[in-house]
């Protein structure tokens, strides 16, 4: 029997930045049609990993494999075709405020395609409606509400039918109402299209709506992949910590007054 | 535009930034800024009647007429090819900082000040180069 090949492939990837290691010998496959996602606290390296993931930087060793291509070994060409068929919707939306909402959909069509005109409004239009956003597109991307842009931002992500959808922090930024109907679009389009979703996030809330396997993070090495159910009956404590939101460090507030008392008083600190 | 992650997200949807920031820019500038510099050109050469008729009240017409005795196509040739280059520096400085800010709103404004001087500097260094060579290759 012939062995599936994962849509995604990181292999034992080294990332530093100045001598500091980001991430570190990481290795994660994610399946075709499966939504994973990221989990980790801030400078856990998720962010870094999504970023080799997507081509925008290569990794110190090791490789990341997209259905099979290696994204650092691969030939312009190559690369500029894998690119192609992974659709990202950024953090912070990432849309042209130059251009309106439509422009902003269409210019990947525009780009790569040589659809007539007409086809391509229609398309955009598609796309549009796919996300809600069917009477927006006239609008200035500076228009629009938080979520609003990040609806506008997964049309553009989708705009060239990618098999891979990559989501930076969708929730973040918005009220708990606009995250969850994010989270229904999520589901959605992975219903309607089949793809393979990639989703960074640390909104557990939303992660446990959305994915079907969780990689967790921490320091810059991958401490748990698993299922949701696998995840929560985990005993790794940096695990227990982050899904019971536990901090790191407890201030202890009747300390801190001693402190600044004796620091006003003339003391040491 | 790296900033607001523009650019990052160019690359993902496989769009060269350099020719889709850089270019248009570019070729904005090698036709602006020639035309900016005929305008200045003219205006200066204006300006310069206008202080002499009221200075000393030299008639426009013996102004203009020794205007153009003293002005060759070759003055008008350097100029156009001076401002062509400064245009290929301002352009490629500016963006070329701005593809390197990294950070927030004030990396913005300290990558817009450095582009500014170091775009300045460069076209003053190519203004003397220029007028070296274009001196030097009168003389002969």
């Amino acid at each position: 029997m012939t062995e599936v090949q994962p849509a995604i492939s990181v292999r034992d990837v080294v990332v530093s930045y100045d001598g500091r290691r980001v991430l570190d010998h990481v290795n994660l496959d994610v399946n075709r049609g499966e939504t994973m996602v990221l989990l980790g606290g801030s400078g856990s390296g998720k962010s870094t990993l999504l970023r080799q993931i997507i081509g925008l930087e290569r990794p110190e060793s090791g490789q990341i494999l997209i259905n099979g291509v290696d994204l650092a070994r691969s030939k312009p060409r190559e690369l500029k075709r894998v690119r192609r068929s992974i659709g990202v919707a950024f953090q912070n939306s990432a849309l042209f405020n130059s251009m309106s909402v439509e422009d902003n959909i269409a210019l990947p069509l525009r780009e790569h395609t040589r659809l007539a005109e007409s086809t391509i409004r229609l398309m955009t239009w598609m796309k549009l409606a796919v996300v809600g956003l069917a009477d927006a597109g006239k609008l200035s991307p500076q228009a629009l509400s938080g979520g609003m842009k990040k609806r506008a931002a997964v049309a553009r992500a989708l705009a060239l039918d990618p098999e891979v959808l990559v989501f930076d922090e969708p929730s973040a930024g918005l009220d708990p109402i606009v995250a969850a109907e994010l989270d229904e679009l999520i589901l959605g389009l992975k219903r309607a299209f089949s793809m393979t979703v990639v989703v960074v996030t640390h909104e557990m809330a939303s992660a446990f709506r959305i994915a079907d396997r969780m990689a967790m993070l921490y320091k810059g090495s991958l401490i748990a992949v698993g299922t949701k159910e696998e995840l929560q009956a985990s005993t790794h404590p940096r695990i227990r910590q982050f899904l019971e939101r536990v901090p790191d460090n407890i201030v202890d507030t009747a300390a801190e007054s001693q402190r600044i008392q004796r620091y006003l008083a003339g003391g040491a600190i | 535009m790296v900033v607001t992650e523009e650019i990052d997200a160019l690359r993902t949807m496989a769009i060269d930034p350099i020719e889709f920031v850089l270019a248009p820019k570019y070729l904005a500038a090698l036709i602006v800024l020639p035309c900016l510099t005929i305008l200045g050109s003219a205006c200066g050469i204006l300006a310069g009647g206008l202080f002499m008729r009221i200075s000393t009240g030299m008639a426009l017409s013996i102004y203009f007429t020794s205007v153009a005795h003293s002005m060759v196509l070759r003055d008008v040739f350097t100029g156009l090819v001076k401002s062509m280059a400064f245009a290929t520096i301002i352009v490629h400085v500016g963006c070329l900082e701005g593809f390197r800010v990294r950070g927030g709103p004030d990396a913005v404004g300290r990558s817009a000040t450095a582009a500014v001087v170091k775009s300045t500097f460069l076209v003053i260094l190519a203004d003397v180069g220029f007028t070296a060579i274009f001196y030097l290759t009168a003389a002969r």
